[in-house]
């Protein structure tokens, strides 16, 4: 069988100059979220959810199915919104294997005590 | 430490599937020592690897990051077919260039990448690019977008009070 193509939808966010998008399986309603946003304000220390519910709206109007909230990385320039789409409307996490050196290295940097 | 916040970790070369359709994890660290990039069929979700021609590559002087490797990672997404669509993770426009665009493909990025373009070698490119990271402010969010992302996007656990925090670690970054 040939390799499919995905139907690519993209969603950029100014506030964090960052690309986020939804990948559709063309022959089924699976879709997935790579690299998913969770606003921040570090001024305030507020959260919101504005990107996510916007993605949230695009998959649940168009009668799609969320499988996987994949990251490309552990970003360094805004938050994850993984679990908060998981929570809404399902679908599995998942990154690179390495992430375990990740944790390492950060974990001191935060001394984020024996979870780290 | 083990990455068990996540519920599912790829290796480098292996494959999993969005509905019916196949996709290809390529470890492409550098950025950072995790970071993936995404194939499936003509596309390639590539992270922070290479950004647009214009703009260049990611930086690779966090905690971590290794320009050696970014070159690596580099030379790997560019081995894909050459009319592969590109998707980056970022873009800051860039001079001569007021919208931001955040697609590109192989072809282009071989052409007129600024920082790896025209076969530029291991040597230039490591030697240039520590030299420009040096250079680079820490970005705004990085203190709270790591202390959540590194647990998949969890908060922190609560203190005693019953609320949340995040640190800033004093002269560390």
């Amino acid at each position: 069988m040939p390799r499919l193509n995905p139907e690519v939808h993209s969603y950029f966010d100014e506030a964090t100059n960052a690309a986020c998008y939804i990948v559709k399986d063309p022959t089924s309603a699976a879709c997935a979220v790579i690299d998913s946003i969770w606003d921040f304000d570090m001024a305030s220390g507020r959260t919101y959810t504005a990107h996510a519910d916007m993605l949230i709206d695009e998959i649940t109007k168009n009668g799609w199915t969320l499988e996987w909230v994949i990251e490309t990385h552990v970003h360094a320039d805004h938050l994850s919104a993984a679990p908060y789409l998981v929570q809404q409307i399902g679908g599995k996490i998942a990154i690179g294997s390495n992430i375990d050196t990740v944790q390492k290295v950060f974990g001191k940097v935060f001394n984020a005590g024996t979870e780290f | 430490m083990d990455g068990s916040q996540f519920d599912r970790l790829f290796d480098d070369g292996v494959h999993f599937k969005i509905g019916n359709m196949d996709v290809e994890v390529m470890h492409t660290p550098g950025h950072t020592p995790a970071c993936v990039t995404y194939v499936m069929g003509n596309s390639a979700f590539i992270g922070d690897t290479l950004f647009m021609p214009d703009f260049g590559t990611a930086r690779a002087d966090f905690p971590g990051g290794s320009a050696t490797d970014l070159y690596h990672s580099i030379q790997k997404i560019l081995a894909l077919p050459d009319e592969t669509t590109l998707y980056l993770c970022h873009d800051y426009k860039a001079p001569g260039r007021d919208e931001f665009c955040w697609q590109t493909t192989v072809a282009e990025q071989k052409a007129s990448n600024v920082h790896v373009g025209g076969g530029k070698t291991e040597e230039e490119f490591v030697s240039f690019k520590t030299a420009r990271d040096a250079q680079l402010s820490m970005p705004k969010l990085i203190i709270p977008s790591i202390q959540v992302n590194m647990r998949a996007g969890q908060l922190p656990p609560a203190e005693e009070d019953g609320e949340v925090y995040l640190k800033v670690p004093i002269n560390r970054l």
